[in-house]
């Protein structure tokens, strides 16, 4: 376990990975994986299909063995002490489908009986919303459902760390919305959180940090903002276009990089917001360019892939 | 045991709510049995050829003759010992029957007379049928000559007066054949499970393997009792089927079959990859084997060259054990063997199931 003394405090992560490893035959799903989560943080994996997000939860959980490399969870290995780590975690896996005809409640209460410690299934039911379809079949529970009756069996057991791969992957909005308020009440618990996604916007609203993964590789890691201000530190002045302002002229302010036009609106590209905003409004009293629709635009995690791999996250 | 107690249970909960499960294992062995049994039941008779050599000339050996050419499902021909037992060796008869010279003699004095059968130890089924009714006619002629309890030395089990019909048959063979698909089918959970990546899932929990499996087979023996009482009971309220055998035997071996067909059913589970696969795999093992092993009617229906396919399949031991025991009067050695052969099945189904399975 990796304690770090500070004073009387220890500090414990709850998962280390070092350098880890894991091949099928000639394609490295996992190339040398190195992050620690610490106790109490949402992290999440983010990275296109086909990244090893799954692969590595897999390995941590203790479904899979590694190649190489070293794995500690809530204190424990993984692959030597597979029952350890499953007392202590909960798991949310990718296309599951449970018991289709059982309802709710009793799905509940048999995964409780594979824990000694369990949690009463009522207060499980009431966090994701179900208590009033607690008795409903597995099978005739929509989507979303489904998916938050696998979160609260995430937390069936009390786990001190939950793991989710892919959690809101094929859900509408409102149902990304309502997992995204599970997963931050689990937070409020102090509950450790890893979950994988492929949609940028789920990590910045519910990830303190991210490792962005491709080919099984760690490309940047960091907290979400800190992740854009280092790799897109670009704003983007948005004006609505007039015959009055030449795209040319907005390219010829002091710190632009390029504008690009679209939809009868500029979006002006800055290194130095403040520098090109005062030149902007000094333009826009000389030419009477309206400011009504200004908007200020930062990057985003989305932004952050395309720099890092020049692709979109979902080609 | 609280987690294989709480598993067991909501897999039996799965299993009564899966209305289609429900009809193919418990309604659809009693309707096709109601069916045929109704159909061939008490007509058409499968008639065994027995041999008659008579060299007592006297009333006792004209009775016991007479006796016999009046059982139905007994085609007699009367002819000397060398003519009979070449003819039995030739496979032309399932049963020759001596009655000794001094038989009439005998009994006048009272006195214990052998009446000799050879059977053909091919034909075990309609041999040990044969040997029953014979017994039984003899013993009958032999006290209305006497007045006196048994002087005739053969077996001492007997089939019921009324004789051997059709649907004492049937049943049994439909009770194996119901065994059999019961676990055939029994992986199909298990794979559907595996498709539906809840066999992983479960993984990520402390349950093992052993106890997943387990709560399966549970329910599988279960659902064998229940589908035995209600084939067995329909059997006997409806068509009187006449059961000689011990209860605790027949149920020791509807447990036993069930579990030998489990273990096929595993290892037909281990080679599917998907339980689309697995249910049409089982469909076409399911369907020959119906026909081919004896099950619903005696191997001799069929033409020879189908006789080792019989040979192969193990429904056509488990139907010959339940038979003999339930109807016949089979010495135990007998069906020890085909529950040997049975055992032999399980272990190597249970071995190769256990080596090829993925769990993902």
């Amino acid at each position: 376990m990796a304690i770090i003394e500070e004073g009387m405090d220890t500090i414990v992560s709850a998962i280390e990975v070092e350098n880890l490893q894991k091949s099928y035959g000639d394609l490295k799903a996992v190339d040398g994986l190195s992050f620690a989560v610490e106790q109490g943080e949402v992290f999440g994996l983010l990275g296109p299909n086909g990244a090893g997000k799954t692969t590595t939860i897999e390995i941590l959980i203790g479904l899979r063995e590694r190649d190489g490399g070293s794995v500690q969870v809530a204190g424990f290995d993984p692959a030597q002490e597979g029952d350890a780590v499953k007392t202590h975690i909960g798991v949310q896996l990718q296309q599951t489908q449970l018991f289709p005809l059982l309802s709710a409640e009793e799905i509940l209460s048999l995964f409780a009986s594979f824990y000694r410690n369990s949690k009463p299934v009522d207060d499980l039911l009431e966090l994701v919303g179900l208590q009033d379809r607690r008795k409903a079949k597995y099978q005739h529970l929509s989507g979303g459902q489904k998916q938050r009756l696998s979160l609260a069996l995430t937390l069936i057991n009390d786990p001190e760390l939950v793991f989710l791969d892919e959690p809101t992957t094929g859900l509408d909005p409102q149902a990304r919305r309502a997992l995204w308020d599970i997963v931050e009440q689990m937070r409020e618990q102090g509950k450790t959180v890893l979950l994988t996604t492929h949609y940028m916007e789920e990590a910045e609203v519910l990830c303190q940090r991210v490792a962005i993964i491709d080919h099984g590789k760690i490309l940047a890691l960091g907290a979400p903002r800190e992740l854009v201000d280092e790799y897109v530190p670009e704003r983007a002045i948005e004006i609505p276009l007039s015959d009055s302002v030449a795209p040319s002229r907005l390219e010829s302010l002091p710190a632009v990089t390029h504008v690009d036009v679209k939809d009868g609106s500029a979006a002006i590209h800055t290194m130095n917001l403040r520098e090109s905003l005062t030149a902007i409004l000094a333009e826009s009293s000389k030419t009477a360019v309206s400011l009504d629709n200004l908007r200020i635009q930062r990057g985003t995690l989305e932004d952050v892939f395309l720099h890092l791999t020049g692709r979109t996250i979902r080609e | 045991m609280k987690a294989l107690g709480i598993l067991t249970y909501y897999t039996g909960v799965q299993f009564a709510r899966d209305k289609v499960a429900l009809f193919w294992t418990l309604a659809f062995p009693v309707v096709l049995m109601v069916i045929i049994g109704f159909a061939f039941g008490e007509a058409g008779t499968a008639s065994l050829p027995v041999g008659l050599v008579i060299e007592d000339r006297g009333p006792a050996g004209q009775a016991v003759a007479q006796a016999l050419a009046g059982i139905p499902i007994f085609e007699v021909t009367t002819g000397s010992q060398e003519v009979e037992l070449a003819a039995l060796a030739e496979g032309d008869r399932r049963a020759v029957v001596i009655i000794p010279e001094d038989l009439s003699a005998a009994w006048q004095r009272q006195e214990v007379a052998t009446i000799q059968i050879h059977l053909d130890a091919s034909q075990q089924q309609s041999a040990g049928t044969a040997m029953s009714v014979v017994q039984q006619v003899v013993e009958g002629v032999q006290r209305e000559f006497t007045q006196q309890p048994s002087l005739v030395s053969i077996e001492t089990h007997s089939v019921q007066a009324e004789g051997f019909r059709p649907i004492d048959y049937i049943a049994p063979g439909i009770l194996a054949l119901s065994v059999a698909q019961l676990g055939l089918f029994g992986a199909t959970t298990l794979v559907e499970q595996r498709q539906q990546r809840l066999l992983r899932r479960l993984q990520a929990t402390p349950v093992s393997r052993w106890k997943v499996l387990l709560s399966m087979i549970v329910v599988r023996l279960i659902t064998a009792f229940v589908q035995t009482g209600i084939l067995l009971g329909v059997a006997l309220a409806l068509f009187r089927i006449q059961v000689v055998g011990s209860w605790p035997a027949i149920i020791g071996i509807v447990v036993f079959g069930t579990l030998v067909f489990i273990a096929l059913g595993f290892l037909l589970g281990a080679l599917a990859p998907s339980a689309e696969a697995l249910i049409a795999i089982v469909q076409m093992v399911n369907f020959p084997m119906m026909f081919l092993s004896g099950a619903l009617f005696p191997l001799d229906f069929l033409p020879e060259f189908l006789h080792p396919i019989a040979v192969a399949l193990p429904l056509t031991y488990l139907a010959d054990i339940l038979r003999q025991t339930m109807v016949d009067a089979t010495p135990y050695a007998t069906v020890l063997q085909g529950m040997g052969i049975l055992l032999l099945f399980m272990v190597a189904s249970a071995l190769l199931a256990w080596r090829f399975f993925r769990w993902e």
